[in-house]
């Protein structure tokens, strides 16, 4: 074991949990959310494996490969759902969605415009084919 | 076998039973036009073993009680199917039987060809079954189903042309009527019940309930029990039914609504003299009832134009005359045997005389096309010749004419009331309930032989309907002809063209319906003078009823009341005035029936609307009742199961507080989540 | 386990089975659902009536005798297992113990009953999800007959709940047009009242356990009473036991009164029943309220006799006299067939608490009686009802009228029933009632003269339905098709024939199903007179 003592591990744990949670909370883009979620979850597993070794027990190192597949089959689900709320309502504005709320109570909107982000063209292929007509170009320099 | 009752009597009622399950079964399949067959074979053979159970009766028989199963028992309650044979029971088994037998043959040609054929005979063989079991019972609970037996019979019988909607209305009438008083009955059995050391068999209750320290509670037993009757035989002012009950056959208003059925009232009433003549103050209630529902009755039957509801009326008063002779049975008079005895031979007499006169009526209504009403026909002496001199008979028994049965009976009665009427603190009531019934033995003989002579003399009038019968009916005539040709079997080759005179004979009824009604004429004419002046019933019930039964104080009576001369005298003038005026005014001088009505305008009026009492009734009790319903409706539907919804609102106040938590914001709901832990996580630092 | 003990458990498995068959067999195959669904009611009955036999023998053979000593209370006879279900370790078990025993025998078998014809009562008039349907109608079945046979507190509860959904289904899908109120309204009512009786029960079993020298959890029902009368007779810490029973018995009541429906709790069944299906209604009437009286009579009057004896005979024997005669008076008013017999229903339950709450034999006696009486006649009634309904599509007396003429056997049926109804002699309801009105009497004689109030009140308005609908002139409904409307059919006729031929035979012969429940009937009663002189003679020290 290395002279790191096991309140360092803690805190970078502490560190990355706080991060994730202040970005899950702040953050309304649902893919942040996602990764600030996920940022939580090696937070909480960092506290696991140091604990594991700090007391020469596997348990925690076990319960942590446990949380990277569940991490690994939520993100393969998460990023799933995330894309089909993204093509019903073309944003990834987690706020768009107050559909659960009481049916009394009014949805809450930010005071700024905050309008769904006009999708980019979508880049075009050149049709197959004979080559069309190109005007001529004449340089001028 | 036949040598003990004991062996027999339970075959009384089974028989009638059986011949009513077999008609229920096999009437409607199979036995059709023969569904009278075991109505008679069983009401024959009922007679026929309750004539021998009389006869053990006066061998010596005269305590008898068969016990035969637990029907069931719980507790303190214990019913047994018990029966019991004295001499009470015998003459009641003798009377219901052989008039039931010979009305249940009259019937097999009246209700000839009628499409509820079976559906008659079963509920009349049951009927016969119901109220022999009722007369035999030996405790108050087979009685009181017995009681209700023969009241769901006449609710069957009186509804028995149910299409008719004046007849679906009198039958539930008559059920709920008679049912009033069957809940006074079933009080009346629950207090004995619980005076008499949970018990409820005669004997016992007869000697337990006579216990001086029950007086008060037995004083309502007594007056609950004569509820019962007073539903039952239609005394005021429970009376109102038994009019409207002639919506049903003539048979049945012979055999149930004149008969037997309405005096099962009298019966219950002498069955439980033991207990009655221990408390005065009832008997002259009962008394009183019966000699105001006499005159009352009486008064209705004056100016009645319906030839039944005369007749119906009749019954009433009459029956009034039997509880009148019960109530005056005052033991300290030394009255109590002899009173008891002169109702039972009056039911007995009236029985004869009231049944040959509904089946005469009948067989009127047979001829006329199911007209009733007297003004619509005249002058039927020689169209209907034996139905005539039947009814004469009938109505001179009935009106009092010496010599024949109802004379003597009625006497015996008067003489009871009148020997009532001194020494006793309510002698001033019975005196005045003897004035009264002088009163209406006079107009008894007026409005019978008004009816007679409405419908016999006078000018010969025959009504449309009797020609023409099943083409079309007359503008009043409201029966539902649905039941095609009811007993019409006989006026099928009436000509076609209806102004052409038939001939006579062709309306009188046919011969199966012809001999009941001379055999009954016969009763009328004997039954009391065989009975009343040789004192064979008297004897007959004193010895062998009165002096065995448990609790009958003193029935060792001296008959110094017995025929009284005066009284007998006085009635015979009442009654033959009667019949003069009657004679008088529907006969000689046509005219002066109109100007008596003139006369007493008012008079006639409240006697004619039956004294409003119908009305007064439906405004008094069964309007305000359907209103609480309607009101009571509206409660629960308003008060009751508002309430309900009142207490389910209180769960939605809260969640309303609750509610803006739910704002459907993902990151409000993680907020929460976060200050949740937090809020923990101090917690357990703190702690 | 014997081949009884096998056939107990097949009595209530084989609805299950029966359902997930059903169910599984998809709505499209209304036939083999119907005959299915048929033939394991059948199946059912036959299987009760063999349980019922053998019931019969045994008790003939130990005579009942060992039952009137009042240490034992209500030891079934076939009992299969029990087995654990839940267990606490050492803290005791929740256990799978079901029996037979005077009280639930008959009960059984008139579930079983009833379910034949509720079953071909819905053969036509059904026709949307048949499947889903006949699942949840015997799913229903066999709930109903668990509470019956449940001897463990937790098992009996969780029947009594389990009822609740399929009949939630079957009126929420298959009802009027009021249907998912009703359906909300019946469930959301007697769930609140029963999760109430829930904690009064669990209350008894954690005081057993605490009063207990092992602190052991019991649930089976006849220790559960004897501890409790242990306890009770010990006569230790009397004011801890008189305030436990208060509030047990409130718990008790909240969920039974609601069920029977005592008034004022009654209004859902009125609404249930309108806008249930015919089958549903028949069943819901003739069994599931009887789940009320039966918790009164099983659990209520031996666990907590001290209260029934103090609140319970005031507080319930009102309220079964106000709503005699308040059931009646509404029934009179009502201008709807279906409503007007639920109503009626209202008033005969009140009947039957009347007399369990005199508390002596003759009343507890009526009171069992009342219940298979008004479950025969009841359920007859509304399978007449449902008939009628499925000829002419309407329900208003109104709209009626000399139906007698058209239709003869069904208005014989109608009258009949209504006879029995009305408690005439010969037919079933006059045995019961006059015990209910005996026994009150002894006891209290001023309600049981209120009583009868009913007597006259139910013929008027029974009676008022028949001349208003039966007799009279002919008035049919408009009904779609050209033909004449039928008469009964061969299978209405198999439906409603056994209860009517019950009706008829238990009014002349009812002391066989008298003798069956009298020795548990002694012995509540002794308990309850024992507790009665106890609690004169302390209320005497008291003073």
């Amino acid at each position: 074991m290395s002279s790191l003592a096991l309140e360092n591990y803690l805190i970078v744990g502490a560190l990355l949990f706080v991060l994730g949670m202040i970005g899950f909370l702040t953050r309304r883009n649902m893919i942040i959310m996602f990764l600030s979620a996920e940022l939580m979850l090696q937070g909480v597993s960092i506290n696991l494996l140091a604990f594991s070794r700090f007391r020469g027990h596997l348990g925690g190192q076990a319960l942590v490969m446990f949380i990277l597949t569940v991490a690994a089959c939520e993100a393969a689900i998460a990023l799933a759902m995330i894309l089909v709320l993204y093509r019903s309502r073309r944003t990834l504005d987690v706020s768009v969605w107050q559909d659960l709320r009481e049916p009394t109570v009014d949805p809450i909107l930010d005071p700024e415009p905050d309008l769904p982000i006009a999708p980019a063209p979508m880049p075009k292929l050149t049709p197959s084919g004979v080559e069309p007509k190109q005007p001529h170009e004449t340089s001028h320099v | 076998m036949f040598d003990d009752p004991q062996s027999y009597l339970w075959l009384i009622p089974f028989l009638p039973l059986l011949g009513s399950a077999i008609i229920a079964v096999f009437g409607k399949k199979f036995l059709r036009g023969w569904s009278h067959v075991p109505c008679i074979v069983g009401a024959v053979a009922a007679c026929g073993l309750s004539v021998l159970a009389m006869t053990a009766v006066q061998s010596g028989h005269d305590n008898v009680v068969w016990r035969s199963l637990t029907w069931f028992q719980a507790g303190d309650v214990d019913v047994k199917l018990s029966l019991r044979l004295d001499a009470l029971t015998a003459v009641m088994l003798v009377t219901v039987t052989f008039i039931g037998s010979w009305i249940a043959i009259y019937a097999s040609s009246y209700m000839h060809g009628d499409p509820g054929y079976h559906r008659f005979f079963a509920a009349v063989s049951l009927f016969l079954a119901s109220m022999t079991g009722l007369v035999l019972a030996n405790n108050f609970i087979v009685l009181y189903a017995c009681w209700e037996g023969v009241g769901l019979c006449s609710y069957l019988l009186v509804g028995f042309w149910f299409a008719k909607p004046s007849a679906a209305a009198a039958a539930r009438k008559a059920f709920l009527v008679t049912r009033l008083g069957d809940i006074g009955l079933f009080l009346g059995i629950l207090i004995l019940w619980s005076i008499s050391g949970y018990s409820l068999e005669y004997d016992v209750v007869f000697r337990l309930a006579a216990a001086p320290e029950h007086r008060d509670l037995l004083a309502w037993a007594c007056v609950f029990l004569f509820l019962g009757a007073v539903g039952k035989s239609a005394q005021f002012p429970l009376h109102v039914w038994l009019p409207d009950a002639m919506e049903g056959p003539s048979p049945v208003s012979a055999l149930i609504h004149a008969a037997t059925m309405v005096t099962a009232g009298v019966y219950l009433v002498a069955r439980c003299t033991p207990l009655f003549q221990l408390v005065p103050d009832v008997q002259a209630y009962v008394a009183v009832t019966g000699a105001f529902t006499a005159l009352l009755a009486g008064t209705i039957a004056l100016t009645q134009t319906d030839l039944k509801r005369v007749l119906a009326y009749s019954t009433v008063s009459q029956l009034g005359y039997m509880f009148l002779a019960l109530g005056s049975g005052l033991m300290y008079k030394n009255l109590a045997a002899y009173a008891v005895a002169a109702a039972i031979f009056h039911l007995v007499t009236h029985a004869f005389f009231k049944a040959l006169l509904f089946l005469g009526a009948g067989s009127v209504m047979h001829a006329m096309g199911d007209v009733i009403d007297m003004r619509r026909f005249s002058g039927l002496r020689k169209v209907l010749p034996t139905t005539h001199w039947t009814f004469l008979i009938g109505s001179a028994a009935l009106a009092g004419f010496p010599l024949l049965s109802g004379f003597w009976s009625k006497d015996e009665i008067l003489a009871v009331v009148h020997g009532a009427s001194s020494d006793n603190p309510h002698a001033a009531i019975y005196f005045f309930c003897f004035l009264a019934a002088m009163v209406t033995a006079g107009m008894t003989a007026f409005y019978t032989f008004r009816a007679y002579f409405m419908t016999f003399w006078g000018p010969e009038k025959i009504p449309q309907e009797a020609y023409s019968h099943h083409h079309g009916h007359a503008d009043h005539d409201d029966h539902a002809h649905d039941h095609h040709g009811h007993g019409h079997g006989n006026h099928h080759a009436a000509p076609t063209h209806a102004s052409a005179e038939p001939a006579k004979s062709h309306f009188e009824s046919g011969e199966v319906m012809l001999w009941p009604l001379r055999v009954l004429a016969v009763g009328a004419l004997l039954v009391g003078i065989v009975l009343g002046p040789t004192h064979l019933f008297f004897d007959f019930l004193q010895n062998h009823w009165m002096k065995t039964s448990v609790g009958f104080v003193d029935p060792k009576v001296t008959l110094e009341v017995h025929h009284n001369i005066p009284i007998m005298v006085g009635s015979v003038l009442f009654g033959l005035a009667g019949i003069g005026l009657a004679y008088l005014a529907y006969v000689k001088r046509p005219s002066l029936a109109a100007e008596l009505k003139n006369s007493a305008k008012f008079l006639y009026h409240w006697s004619l609307n039956k004294f409003y009492l119908d009305e007064l009734f439906y405004a008094l009790f069964v309007q305000p009742l359907a209103g609480l319903a309607q009101m009571l409706r509206m409660v629960d539907h308003y008060l009751v199961d508002g309430l309900v919804d009142a207490v389910a609102q209180i769960p939605v106040v809260f969640a309303r507080a609750a509610r803006p938590i739910q704002n459907g914001l993902v990151q409000f709901y993680a907020v929460l989540m976060a200050l949740g832990l937090a809020g923990l996580l101090i917690a357990i630092l703190l702690r | 386990m014997n081949t009884y003990e096998t056939l107990l458990i097949a009595l209530l498995a084989l609805p299950f089975a029966g359902a997930l068959v059903i169910a599984a067999l998809g709505p499209k195959r209304g036939k083999e659902i119907r005959w299915l669904a048929l033939g394991v009611t059948l199946a059912g009955f036959a299987i009760a009536c063999l349980l019922a036999c053998e019931f019969l023998r045994l008790r003939g053979e130990n005579a009942g005798g060992a039952l009137v000593t009042s240490e034992h209370f209500f030891q079934p006879l076939i009992v299969p297992g029990p087995w654990e279900l839940i267990s606490f370790g050492a803290y005791g078990a929740v256990h799978f113990y079901v029996g037979l025993d005077g009280l639930n025998l008959w009960l059984v078998v008139l579930t079983a009953l009833l379910m034949i014809p509720a079953v071909l009562v819905s053969w036509k008039s059904i026709d949307d999800r048949v499947n889903e349907f006949y699942a949840w109608l015997l799913i229903l079945g066999a709930g109903m007959t668990g509470v019956f046979l449940a001897f463990d507190l937790i098992l009996f509860y969780i029947f009594f709940e389990l009822t609740l959904v399929p009949l939630f289904f079957l009126i929420g899908i298959w009802g009027g047009p009021e249907r998912r109120h009703a359906a909300r309204k019946f469930f959301v009512y007697t769930l609140t009242g029963s999760i109430i009786t829930f904690l009064g029960l669990l209350a008894v079993v954690v005081v057993v356990a605490d009063k207990s020298a092992d602190h052991k959890f019991t649930f089976a029902i006849p220790e559960l009473i004897a501890q409790v009368t242990g306890h009770l007779r010990a006569g230790t810490d009397p004011a801890f036991w008189h305030t436990f029973q208060t509030w047990v018995f409130l718990a008790l009541f909240a969920g039974f009164a609601i069920k029977v429906p005592l008034f004022p709790t009654h209004t859902w069944l009125p609404l249930a029943h309108v806008e249930a299906p015919t089958a549903g209604s028949v069943l819901l009437a003739g069994v599931l309220l009887k789940m009320g009286t039966y918790g009164f009579l099983r659990l209520a009057l031996p666990l907590v006799p001290d209260a029934c004896i103090e609140i319970g005979v005031p507080l319930i024997g009102t309220l079964a006299v106000v709503g005699i005669i308040y059931g009646a008076f509404c029934s009179l008013a009502q201008d709807d067939i279906k409503k007007l017999i639920a109503y009626s229903s209202v008033s005969h339950l009140g009947f039957c608490m009347l007399g369990m709450f005199a508390l002596n034999e003759a009343g507890l006696t009526g009171s069992m009686l009342q219940m298979i009486n008004h479950g025969l006649s009841t359920g007859a009634l509304f399978l007449l009802v449902g008939m009628l309904y499925e000829r002419y599509h309407t329900r208003k007396i109104a709209d009626y009228g000399g139906i007698g003429s058209k239709l003869g056997l069904l208005s014989f049926a109608m009258v009949f029933t209504c006879l029995s109804s009305v408690g005439l002699p010969g037919l079933n309801g006059f045995v019961g009632e006059v015990q209910v009105f005996f026994g009150m009497f002894a006891v209290n004689p001023a309600m049981a003269i209120a009583a009868t109030a009913g007597i006259i009140l139910g013929a008027w308005y029974l009676m008022s339905m028949l001349k208003n609908v039966f007799f009279g002139k002919l008035k049919e409904p408009h009904h779609d098709g050209h033909h004449a409307v039928p008469d009964l059919d061969a299978r209405e006729i198999v439906a409603l024939a056994p209860i009517l031929a019950l009706c008829l035979i238990l009014g002349i012969g009812p002391q066989p199903l008298i003798e069956t429940f009298k020795p548990e009937i002694q012995s509540i009663e002794k308990l309850m007179s024992e507790r009665k002189q106890a609690l004169h003679t302390s209320g005497v020290a008291g003073r």
